[in-house]
């Protein structure tokens, strides 16, 4: 669509450019863009992706493995299911290893291949371009006939914008309760909705993400890329001379004529702009609003297809490809990552595999460091045994070793040596160590050990035997 | 930047090319650009929330605040307990027909055996703790009196206070519990107490 076209459809005379974001008008409100249609390479590429992507974020909760969803993060039960692996609260301190390794992927990834993330994977991007868009498209028109309209207005924009809405209303409720499903177990998530039979709320967050989701898709949309988004902001940091990023062949395409045959390749025809989801003309280089979509890959190619020039005037390469024709993807940046990342991964699976199965905790007795009667120190503790498996676990409490050996008549009261824990639960029980005071010196230091009958797993606690 | 390079850029229309303000740092300039009106929106919305909470939570004290609202929730709770007690008829008589309950004398007793036993022994005849089998009590042997022990403990004799712990219907069934083994008196520590019957 030309410029002229733009100007006879009422568009203001504004062009992107790098002093100001292009989506925010001068005076501070809001420029929605009318994103025009693309096909080719890339775009069918990524819609594939898409699709999966959404089949994936989707499904995930209802996929089983070993009698737990796949992901489901059961906040009221303090559990955490991944993968058929069970988290439970005390394993938190393992989501260090999870948010610094998904940072560093990032890092990784962007250093190679720029904010492919952006473009092809998040859930920002795969649910407004694979969904919200195309059912914008379909029942609005190309761009140029939703420019027209918007204009025009009357009962022709009124009708569709209603049926868009509503249409948006209810996909954003749906995708609200799919994302739910990662917090709620699906079976119950089925007889629950629409009301929760009251559980207010449950009711409350569905409403609210289904509002959030349908103001983020109908209307905010490339702002949430562009300002609420972090990593975009660190798009300069992360990338350097040869990233791989979407860019311009400046020494191909200026001086820029509208045109064939005359300067360079670039006829400056505006498509790369018109169809560009955050209002960017990529031609001014790599920005901080560029979500690496391919979209002006895909038109660029087209119309340089359809003048008769070679492919690739916008594409992926280095700047420093761009400059001299050569690539270089192997740098002491990509090699500190991987190893970052790999210590992360291993530090990751060997916490996350050597973790105990269960987790004892000893208190000594509130209130009473010790008391004496008939000439008997006793000490009384009070012992957390918490079952972390997924299956019943039979526990046996013992004396761990002879710390108290050297002192004569040391006596223990264990008063339930087996204990039978289900899965996840736990039990707290009253412990005594005593020893004649006759024996006693200064506080001493022993073990209670507490073994798992199925596995063997043996933990020694220690603790202090104190007394006057 | 060359002319030539600037000469090609000029088809681009500056936005409020007047607006780069008066301070520069090491070659670095910045824009005045208005920010979004979403923006500026939300920011002001904020601002008048926290005005309005202010007055309403903290001057006109009207809403209740979280900890507030925390403390009448536990209140009300303990209030329906109470009331669900009354209402059960909670008194001696109420322990009595509930140590004839094999399920909870059961219940009472896995709790007996968990938490009890440290210092009472598994059949209850002491150690640590006085011998609850014989017929001597220290602190009064009806079943009220003996719900406070649980529920408050000793201090000066090492007895837990089990009320937060266990919560009130476990410590109703290990009080039945109790109950049913009260004057056994299976051989173990010397009684201590008065002589009390109930």
């Amino acid at each position: 669509m030309t410029e002229k076209e733009d100007l006879a459809a009422g568009r203001r005379d504004r062009k992107p450019d790098l002093n100001s974001v292009y989506t925010i008008n001068e005076d501070g409100s809001r420029n929605m863009l009318q994103v025009a249609d693309v096909k080719g390479r890339w775009t069918t590429r990524k819609y594939l992706m898409y699709a999966l992507l959404i089949i994936l974020y989707v499904a995930a909760p209802w996929i089983t493995i070993g009698n737990h969803p796949m992901i489901l993060v059961d906040i009221p039960g303090r559990a955490a299911f991944l993968m058929g692996a069970t988290f439970t609260n005390q394993d938190f301190h393992l989501f260090f290893f999870v948010l610094i390794g998904a940072g560093i992927s990032l890092f990784v990834v962007t250093s190679l291949f720029g904010r492919v993330w952006c473009g092809f994977a998040c859930p920002q991007t795969v649910f407004m371009e694979g969904v919200f868009r195309p059912i914008e498209r379909i029942i609005e028109g190309r761009r140029l006939e939703r420019i027209r309209r918007n204009q025009k207005g009357g009962f022709p924009k009124i009708w569709r914008k209603t049926l868009k809405h509503l249409i948006f209303i209810f996909l954003s409720w749906n995708f609200a309760i799919a994302f739910m499903c990662y917090f709620i177990p699906t079976r119950e998530m089925l007889h629950q909705v629409p009301f929760f039979h009251g559980n207010v709320t449950a009711l409350m967050w569905s409403i609210f993400w289904t509002a959030m989701l349908y103001f983020d898709y109908s209307w905010f949309r490339e702002q949430t890329c562009l300002i609420i988004c972090p990593y975009g902001r660190l798009q300069s940091t992360l990338v350097d001379y040869d990233t791989v990023i979407i860019g311009y062949d400046e020494k191909r395409g200026e001086p820029r004529h509208k045109g064939v045959d005359k300067g360079g390749d670039c006829i400056d025809c505006r498509r790369c702009v018109d169809v560009c989801p955050t209002g960017i003309d990529i031609r001014n280089g790599l920005q901080m609003e560029c979500i690496g979509c391919t979209n002006c890959i895909d038109a660029c190619d087209d119309i340089m297809e359809k003048i008769g020039k070679p492919r690739g005037l916008i594409r992926f390469d280095s700047s420093r490809g761009f400059e001299t024709g050569q690539a270089r993807m192997f740098r002491p940046r990509f090699f500190v990552y991987s190893v970052l990342i790999l210590a992360m991964g291993a530090l990751f699976v060997s916490r996350a595999t050597t973790r105990e199965s269960f987790q004892v905790t000893v208190l000594r007795s509130q209130g009473m460091p010790y008391t004496i009667e008939d000439g008997v120190i006793r000490n009384l503790y009070t012992l957390h045994l918490q079952n972390k498996s997924d299956g019943t676990r039979v526990y046996f409490v013992t004396p761990a070793d002879d710390a108290l050996a050297g002192h004569p008549g040391v006596e223990y009261i264990i008063p339930q040596e087996r204990v039978e824990l289900d899965r996840l639960s736990d039990r707290q029980l009253s412990l005594f160590a005593m020893m004649p005071r006759s024996s006693y010196t200064v506080p001493v230091d022993f073990n209670f050990a507490v073994t798992d009958s199925i596995s063997g797993t043996v933990q020694d606690i220690k603790v202090r035997f104190r007394g006057p | 930047m060359t002319e030539n390079q600037n000469s090609q850029r000029d088809n681009r229309t500056v936005y409020k090319q007047n607006t780069v303000m008066d301070h520069e740092y090491d070659g670095i300039q910045e824009f005045d650009n208005r920010l979004p009106n979403w923006w500026l929106w939300i920011m002001w919305g904020s601002m008048a929330f926290a005005l309005l909470y202010w007055i309403v939570f903290h001057t006109l004290g009207v809403g209740v605040l979280p900890h507030e609202r925390f403390e009448m929730t536990m209140q009300a709770a303990q209030e329906a307990q109470l009331a669900r007690a009354l209402e059960a008829g909670i008194d001696n008589d109420f322990f009595v027909m509930m140590s004839q309950s094999e399920s909870s004398v059961a219940e009472g007793r896995e709790i007996f055996v968990t938490h009890c036993v440290a210092c009472h022994l598994d059949d209850g005849r002491g150690s640590v703790g006085p011998n609850l089998t014989d017929s001597y009590w220290i602190h009064g042997c009806e079943p009220m009196q003996m719900l406070k022990i649980i529920n408050e403990g000793v201090a000066s004799k090492g007895m837990p206070a089990w009320g937060n712990q266990l919560g009130p219907s476990r410590v109703h069934a290990v009080l039945s519990y109790l109950l049913t083994i009260k004057d056994n008196n299976v051989a173990g520590k010397a009684p201590e107490g008065e002589p009390c019957t109930f």
